[in-house]
């Protein structure tokens, strides 16, 4: 009788309900992980101020590069955070 | 009543209304019609006060149940709709990723074409008169006079003006600058 009073107590407390909904914050392009490369260096033996011009193309390059994703990093993380703080929002 | 939680909605809606069910009907004999009762069963009579507390027990923990119920009905509805609004939300996180990710591809490549293609222009450009000729064949007589001038004055510089070795030591110094930043760095100041 007193473990079935002592059950009952149990069954009847009003302990916190854990609602079980979690929203994931998403992962992340995986493009966008990848760590820009180092710009190149001219040879120090180049006379030639075309093979110079080459290398400062491909830095160009590699800036933009860089620059595409830190744009996309932005973009990313603003539409994410707002997506993620009104998840009502359509 | 957080045992409510692991129950599924039928079972617990059953066992509420039997224990409401049988707590109101037991209370309703109990109090109010226990004389006829009396009558048909004389051997009750010195244990019907027990009979209606006993009654109003049930009755009042069928109340309680009840009301619990209610609660927890409300929450789990409260629950499915944010469940599906996460959904929703969750779906619309992958299309946003797809969508980045499609334009951060498209303009990487196209970055990348377009200075693969200048490379090869200047390339073309210092390869001698055959390939000036290649890209000066669309070009108006005007057009190719001058182009011809600037291609002239570069051939000129690469034979008479050899790069200083000055200006290739300072170009790569800004190019390795963030290495040499990092490699400088103390990080005990930068916490500071």
């Amino acid at each position: 009788m007193r473990f079935l009073i002592l059950a009952l107590a149990l069954a009847v407390s009003g302990c916190s309900i854990l609602v079980p909904v979690k929203q994931k914050f998403p992962e992340a392009v995986p493009e966008l992980k990848i760590k820009c490369p180092e710009l190149k260096e001219v040879d120090d033996k180049t006379k030639n101020i075309t093979d110079m011009l080459k290398i400062i193309i491909d830095n160009y390059g590699t800036y933009y590069q860089c620059s595409n994703k830190v744009d996309g990093w932005i973009e990313w993380y603003d539409t994410q955070r707002d997506n993620f703080n009104n998840p009502k929002k359509k | 009543m957080w045992v409510l939680q692991w129950l599924p909605d039928s079972l617990l809606e059953l066992i509420i209304f039997s224990i409401l069910g049988i707590g109101s009907i037991a209370t309703i004999i109990s109090l109010f019609l226990i004389n006829p009762l009396l009558r048909f069963m004389p051997a009750l009579a010195g244990s019907y006060r027990l009979f209606q507390a006993v009654s109003v027990a049930i009755f009042l923990v069928g109340v309680y149940l009840w009301g619990g119920y209610h609660t927890e009905m409300t929450w789990r509805d409260r629950a499915r709709e944010l469940q599906a609004e996460i959904q929703v939300a969750e779906e619309r996180a992958a299309e946003h990723n797809v969508e980045i990710q499609k334009e951060v591809v498209y303009k990487d490549r196209v970055i990348r074409e377009k200075g693969k293609t200048q490379i090869e222009y200047v390339e073309k450009i210092v390869q001698g008169p055959e390939r000036v000729k290649e890209i000066t064949k669309d070009m108006s007589p005007e057009e190719r006079s001058k182009f011809e001038a600037k291609v002239k004055e570069l051939e000129d510089s690469i034979k008479n003006c050899p790069v200083p070795q000055i200006v290739i030591e300072e170009h790569n110094k800004a190019a390795r600058l963030l290495k040499d930043v990092e490699k400088t760095t103390n990080k005990e100041e930068v916490k500071k």
